[in-house]
């Protein structure tokens, strides 16, 4: 079928373009598994992936206006377009550079905690229901940035800003339910744009870890949120 | 100017890059320097910022295309090169000694490695410091026990240093797995001293370190260590989104890249191994040129992996496998589930030999049956397999659960001995240069990469406490930087591309070592390799010929290293005329503690590989 990917080394090329290629078919074929083919038989592709198995999130992609991680995606016997991940700036072809995304991420997620931990409080039995069902699934995110990059409130240039995006949120609510974590993620959430989300469930519906339930986490959050009264939409900074 | 000016067609042909243009407008006279493509705005050298405290101007060298090549250079007392269990632990030790601490990162910070997977780890840890070093969990048969010694001494006696669970927790992880009662599932029955829980998740650690005073560069790939009269004194690499060259200063250190486990067969997408691209022993392979011996090559940590579906590429996150403690549903071609009535500690020979008795199946393995109501239990399946039974439904419409359906599987390398040589204050045969693995050790693990890193890092920040500056002669730098760019520019008749010698190399390897070995196939293996080496190799060209992001070139440089690696395996291999552990040859069977309780050490004498034994140091 014919895969048509979106070209861009910013050594030669004044700007993106598409290129077409053939690739056959075959059983289980994946799009990470195309586009390897294509580097390898055809002409060399800028791309990046790791585990394969979507817990690193690398080889995040958009296949026909869809994110997804290339390692799990199968393709279908049909044309294609992929594109570099949408929202994220270009270092070359299907490579985009997440650092500010990550360590945006690695700050909310920080637990916070004010004493030390031993050993018995790290082992103390919890509630499998309410505690670790919901911390679970949560921890398995990849940071790929499916969600991201879908996000309408994340790439609303009028919202710009107002909302961390459902990746990091996802970190708050892990925090939220570890039962070490000190913080209040309640107040964070909201502060972060909790409220900005306009919960259309494109982040659950991309999102490769199956498990992780966006808008039932969100919902939870908010039901939190509401009986404290910390139902404010995070507003814009600038006045003007 | 359109695009088509630009680029040519599949297959080459002459790209005028930004670089060439700028070049034309003559000002390349020698005085005014660019830095690596991918800057839209050049600048004379006086107007390029200064790098790190003390730095050298960038310096020029001519690469081999006339483009003049650039440098920034980079100084600390204590440089990291990796950033996993290892490299983490070595830093932080470094830190906390006062050093200054420079930690480089192939890729990502945080999604490189087999760290960057943000997955289901398991860590292990006693419920009583040792009462002997000998009974340290970083120790093994043939470990150095002057080393073990050192580093359950740095550990000491009180029980929660030995804690690595708490450690992670401390670190940023949560609950581990738990039980439906809400306690904390232990992998090992209680009263055995030992504990071992699963679902820990390696990204809290790089999360905390980012709020640590230790700089952290990322996408940089090292590709030589900078040795200055036989002594180390930091290292050589580039920078990969920017293809900037980067010269490293230091006054000591540490490589902690991972195993390299890349040359174990070829999976549709990547090896017969559930670790990474990035670990090709980039590090060890630099350290064994400049006469380091490597030690633990015959060795590999293996368990078993699914490889079908096979575009998944042997991936532990994405496929279904069977860890040593969870065998019961792992069967035959013909169903019998032969793990049974085996000793959990004998878990892969029990598997090799179904497979050489003929009871495997067509793609050279054995099979996980998953289709016994039981069998996706937590005791029975690791809910880190578990969970990929619904992804393979809903991505690839195959139902695991369907009664008559077998997994395919296979032993998969997940870890690797092979790595240079350290003794017992963990310096390598180099002045200056520490590693985190290399004691003899057969293979690592998370939890020894923690404790034997620390003391790496430990040591290493001593030394550089005690070292003056090293003199430095750039162009020994100047002369790598040529080397690698050569890489990429390099022409030749027939060229032959970076990942057809990988195929070739990963291919002849894993027909070589799986399922067992002989001394035949490691003969046809090590011809193969040479052949590669003389042959291949020097005609090895990319068609890509960017700087920024280049996979190819990243491959072609990779296939120097991974050689080496794989020729340390082979060679090993031939020496030992045993079996032991998960290494197994068919021509001796046994192990033969006579002769072989000993590692050995591959070493570059006269341009040849030569396979020595090693005897164990005792305490």
């Amino acid at each position: 079928m014919k895969v048509t990917i979106q070209k861009y080394d910013p050594t030669v090329d004044s700007e993106p373009y598409l290129q077409d290629y053939d690739v056959p078919m075959s059983e289980n074929l994946t799009v990470l598994k195309a586009i390897l083919y294509i580097h390898e038989n055809i002409e060399p592709i800028a791309f990046d992936y790791s585990c394969r198995g979507r817990v690193c999130g690398r080889c995040a992609v958009m296949v026909n206006g869809e994110s997804c991680t290339a390692c799990t995606k199968a393709m279908k016997d049909e044309d294609v377009l992929i594109e570099p991940l949408a929202g994220f700036p270009i270092v070359r072809d299907l490579v985009v550079d997440k650092t500010r995304f990550h360590d945006r991420i690695s700050g909310v997620e920080q637990r916070v905690r004010a004493t030390p931990i031993s050993h018995e409080e790290a082992i103390a039995p919890i509630d499998y229901e309410k505690v670790f069902n919901k911390v679970d699934p949560l921890e398995w995110c990849a940071r790929c940035g499916c969600c991201q990059s879908m996000c309408p409130a994340v790439n609303s240039l009028d919202e710009g800003g107002n909302y961390v995006g459902p990746a990091a949120m996802i970190g708050i609510a892990l925090r939220h339910y570890d039962p070490l974590d000190q913080g209040d993620r309640i107040v964070q959430a909201v502060q972060e744009g909790l409220w900005n989300c306009i919960m259309c469930g494109k982040c659950d519906e991309v999102c490769p870890v199956h498990e992780i339930e966006h808008l039932q986490t969100w919902t939870e959050l908010r039901a939190e949120a509401e009986k404290r009264s910390l139902t404010e939409k995070k507003s814009k900074l600038m006045p003007f | 100017m359109s695009n088509e000016e630009f680029n040519s067609p599949a297959g080459g042909g002459a790209r005028v890059s930004r670089r060439q243009f700028f070049k034309a407008g003559g000002l390349l006279a020698g005085t005014a320097l660019f830095a690596g493509a991918g800057l839209t705005a050049c600048a004379p050298q006086g107007e390029l910022p200064a790098t790190g405290e003390d730095a050298a101007p960038a310096a020029a060298v001519a690469g081999a295309d006339g483009t003049m090549l650039t440098y920034s250079v980079y100084d600390t007392d204590v440089l990291v090169i990796g950033t996993g269990f290892g490299g983490m632990a070595a830093a932080m030790q470094a830190m906390a000694k006062g050093q200054r601490v420079l930690m480089i990162d192939k890729a990502s910070f945080g999604f490189s490695g087999a760290q960057g997977m943000n997955w289901d780890q398991e860590v292990t840890w006693p419920d009583e410091a040792p009462e002997s070093f000998e009974f340290s969990n970083f120790n093994d048969t043939l470990a150095n026990q002057k080393l073990v010694k050192n580093v359950w001494e740095m550990v000491g006696n009180e029980a929660e240093a030995w804690n690595a669970m708490l450690w992670w927790v401390r670190m940023g992880g949560t609950t581990w797995n738990r039980l439906p009662d809400g306690s904390i599932e232990n992998l090992i029955s209680a009263g055995q001293g030992v504990n071992l829980v699963q679902r820990g998740f390696s990204r809290h650690h790089t999360d905390l370190m980012k709020t640590l005073p230790i700089t952290v560069m990322d996408n940089t790939m090292i590709t030589d260590l900078f040795v200055n009269d036989g002594q180390c004194v930091g290292a050589i690499g580039y920078h990969s989104l920017t293809g900037e060259y980067r010269v490293f200063r230091a006054k000591a250190t540490v490589s902690s890249v991972g195993a390299c486990c890349q040359m174990y067969g070829w999976l549709d997408v990547h090896p017969v191994s559930m670790n990474v691209p990035d670990n090709t022993g980039d590090v060890d392979a630099a350290a064994y040129r400049h006469g380091c011996s490597l030690i633990g090559n015959e060795f590999f940590g293996v368990d078993l992996i699914s490889v079908e579906p096979s575009s998944l590429g042997a991936s532990f996150n994405a496929g279904i496998g069977a860890d040593g403690n969870h065998m019961k549903y792992v069967c035959d071609k013909d169903g019998n589930f032969f793990m049974r009535e085996t000793d959990q500690y004998d878990v892969s020979r029990a598997i090799r030999d179904t497979v050489l008795a003929g009871k495997g199946g067509e793609h050279g393995g054995v099979f996980i049956d998953l289709t016994d109501p039981d069998a996706l239990d937590r005791e029975n399946t690791r809910p880190c397999y578990a969970r990929n039974v619904e992804l393979w439904k809903s991505e690839f419409g195959i139902d695991v659960t369907e009664p008559g359906y077998k997994i395919p599987v296979k032993l998969e390398a997940f870890e690797h001995g092979g790595t240079f040589l350290i003794d017992e204050n963990a310096q390598s045969q180099l002045p200056g240069l520490f590693g985190t693995r290399g004691y003899g050790e057969v293979k690592g693990h998370i939890t020894q990469q923690t404790f034997v890193g620390s003391y790496a890092g430990r040591r290493a920040a001593e030394y550089a406490a005690s070292a003056a500056a090293p003199a430095i002669d750039w162009s020994v730098a100047e002369a790598e930087i040529s080397r690698i760019d050569e890489i990429r520019t390099r022409s030749a008749e027939n060229g032959i591309r970076p990942h057809v010698i990988r195929h070739n190399l990963q291919t002849t390897f894993y027909d070589a070592y799986e399922p067992a070995t002989d001394a035949d196939k490691l003969q046809a293996c090590l011809d193969e390799i040479e052949r590669i080496k003389s042959e291949d190799l020097p005609k090895m060209t990319v068609m890509d010929k960017s700087v920024v992001w280049n996979r190819e070139w990243r491959d072609a440089i990779e296939n120097y290293n991974l050689i080496d690696m794989t020729e340390a395996v082979i060679r090993a291999a031939m020496l030992r005329e045993e079996s032991r552990d998960t290494f197994y040859r068919t021509d001796f069977p046994e192990p033969d503690e006579e002769n072989w309780h000993a590692s050995i050490t591959c070493t570059l004498k006269d341009g040849v590989m030569q396979a020595e034994k090693f005897e164990q140091v005792m305490a």
